[in-house]
């Protein structure tokens, strides 16, 4: 598992040193997981080595060659980052905190950062015209704007003092509705108020997301955004729009671990192979990783038997030149919508050797042995398929699939979150499926595990070898 | 549906059938589409294939010149028959028509690209 975000050492990341100024830290996001098969994907198509946290890999690379990351297949969302705090220490009294948030805009290498984003969106202008120092102590805190949004669970939401705790909030905790509007009056003569701003904001539209996690913290993450977006707008006169944005800051707070990026990916990188949507598709970058695991060699064929809109094929046909893939459903629309997707990629000029039939995936119509690899993403029993089925459809698919992969060489990668049904049935049918590494991967949310078989050199479940000694295994009351 | 494919495919499945392999193919509308051309796939597919099954289904569908009954010697080294091979395995594409069974001639259709193998409860 890869270390939490706290683990890492900022110092061991060179493109945060202003000192390194043809340097840059991107921090890629990864579905959990996998991350390092991104690292790898790193590693073979650019020669660097990443430090992995959960879910993000830190890259160290020259300006020039930002743009040959977003073009890696294995990661979702690219951000260039500008600095990063191991001990931000947060102080106990609200204002204090956000004094230090509104300041922190004014730490951070823009020059450097601005300069990436440019490049990567092509923005046709210098962002950086001016910059103002910052003249204010913090800007004005609006928790009643803010803090709309906190859910009762909120871990900060017993730190907040009393007058702070939102309305729709107040009656749960217990406290009495307070009449806001003498309070707000007396509040805005004694908070220090932000300067006019005499000029026009000019510069790119920007926005700041803040994610924040931690229990200690006495301020929810949209007013943390507020402060260090009022020092940046305060800084460059840069527009703030919160829809509408050409420039979004992350400022991410992990207890006491803070780091700031820019966003480089207005689209996440997966968007990129579907049209047709169904109601279980994988992130294409998911599909890749999972390919990778695989390791296709040259003049392998792969099977996808339970294929969906074909996302795993399609992108394996896309990065996997080297192989033929395959992929079959048994549901009509599905198959369908595979055609589809694949002939408006086939319009746009790409290149892929893929194919798509409508099938049984546990009475397979191809001949014995000729496949090599298997990567499937297998019905999860929750929107697609039910746990009751799952039982009897892992068990016959996986004979059938040991019945056309190439034994001793052959290998499938199965992606599933019926774990039950999926180390169940690998039992049953051990004699053909060795069972090999297994991974959790967090996709939308749910806790699925990738796991890895290899085939044995046993055709069938009524073959035995000669040495075999589990002569139970051999029986026809096996086959269901 | 590719020639690839077809190579694979088979209607072994059903009850009373032996081999079921190679299904003939009666196209209706074909289609040709670009595909780079890789001479290390192409010569490392090539034990992977049944050539006798190619050349047949090459036949079905009116290729029948690009390819020799037999696969020759020293096949690595003929580019010409490797970019011809290329075309027939990956380029040319069934869009409909049907697939037969040798043995039972149970017909299995071909619509928008896709063979349709799913048998009837009778046939398993």
């Amino acid at each position: 598992m890869a270390p939490k975000i706290t683990g890492i050492e900022p110092s061991s990341l060179k493109g945060l040193n202003p000192e390194n100024p043809e340097l840059c830290t991107l921090e890629a996001t990864v579905v959990t997981g996998l991350e390092d098969v991104a690292a790898e994907e790193c590693k073979e198509k650019l020669g660097i080595t990443c430090v992995q946290a959960r879910g993000r890999i830190f890259i160290d690379v020259n300006i020039a060659d930002v743009t040959k990351v977003l073009s890696l297949r294995s990661i979702d969302n690219v951000n260039v980052v500008l600095s990063m705090v191991k001990k931000f220490s947060f102080e106990d009294q609200r204002e204090r905190s956000f004094e230090k948030l509104y300041k922190f805009a004014e730490k951070q290498d823009w020059r450097k950062g601005m300069q990436v984003w440019k490049d990567v969106v092509s923005y046709p202008e210098e962002p950086i015209k001016k910059v103002v120092p910052l003249k204010n102590e913090y800007c004005c805190p609006r928790p009643d704007v803010d803090l709309k949004k906190m859910k009762l669970l909120s871990p900060v939401l017993k730190n907040l003092p009393e007058n702070v705790v939102p309305e729709h909030l107040r009656n749960d905790k217990g406290l009495s509705v307070v009449d806001d509007s003498s309070k707000q009056k007396e509040k805005s003569e004694e908070l220090p108020s932000t300067a006019p701003t005499e000029a026009v904001a000019s510069g790119p539209k920007f926005r700041v997301s803040c994610s924040r996690t931690g229990s200690n913290h006495k301020f929810g993450s949209p007013e943390a955004a507020r402060q260090f977006g009022a020092g940046v707008n305060e800084m460059f006169m840069w527009p703030v729009d919160l829809t509408n944005f050409d420039l979004e800051i992350l400022l991410c707070i992990d207890t006491e671990f803070v780091y700031v990026a820019v966003s480089l990916t207005r689209e996440p990188l997966f968007k990129r192979n579907l049209t047709n949507f169904g109601r279980t598709n994988l992130r294409s970058t998911v599909c890749h990783n999972m390919v990778r695991l695989a390791t296709p060699q040259l003049g392998e064929v792969v099977l996808d038997p339970m294929c969906g809109g074909a996302t795993i094929p399609m992108e394996g046909s896309l990065t996997h030149r080297q192989a033929f893939h395959l992929g079959g459903d048994n549901y009509g629309q599905a198959v369908k919508r595979s055609r589809e997707n694949i002939n408006n990629l086939l319009k746009k000029g790409k290149s892929m050797a893929v194919d798509v039939a409508w099938w049984d995936a546990t009475k397979l119509p191809l001949r014995n042995q000729c496949v090599d690899v298997v990567v499937s993403d297998l019905p999860f029993g929750k929107r697609s398929g039910s746990v009751a089925d799952n039982r009897i459809l892992y068990y016959r698919s996986l004979v059938e699939l040991a019945r056309v992969t190439k034994m001793k060489t052959g290998r499938a990668v199965l992606l599933t979150y019926d774990k039950r049904s999926m180390i169940k049935n690998i039992k049953r049918v051990h004699t053909l499926w060795k069972s090999g590494a297994s991974r959790t991967v967090n996709i939308g949310g749910l806790p699925a595990v990738i796991y890895t078989l290899y085939r044995t050199s046993q055709l069938s479940l009524s073959d035995c070898n000669e040495d075999s000694k589990v002569s139970e295994t051999c029986t026809d009351h096996d086959l269901v | 549906m590719k020639l690839m494919t077809h190579n694979m495919l088979t209607s072994k499945g059903m009850k009373n059938v032996k081999e079921g392999f190679p299904l003939k193919i009666q196209a209706e509308e074909m289609r040709n589409v670009d595909i780079d051309y890789d001479r290390d796939f192409i010569t490392r597919m090539i034990p992977k294939l049944d050539w006798k099954a190619l050349v047949f289904a090459a036949q079905c569908v009116g290729h029948k010149e690009d390819l020799p009954d037999t696969l020759p010697e020293g096949y690595e080294n003929d580019n010409e028959l490797l970019k011809r091979l290329h075309h027939v395995l990956l380029e040319v594409e069934v869009v409909s028509g049907c697939l037969e069974c040798p043995e039972t001639q149970r017909k299995f259709p071909i619509s928008n690209g896709i063979p349709n193998m799913l048998l009837n409860e009778d046939e398993v």
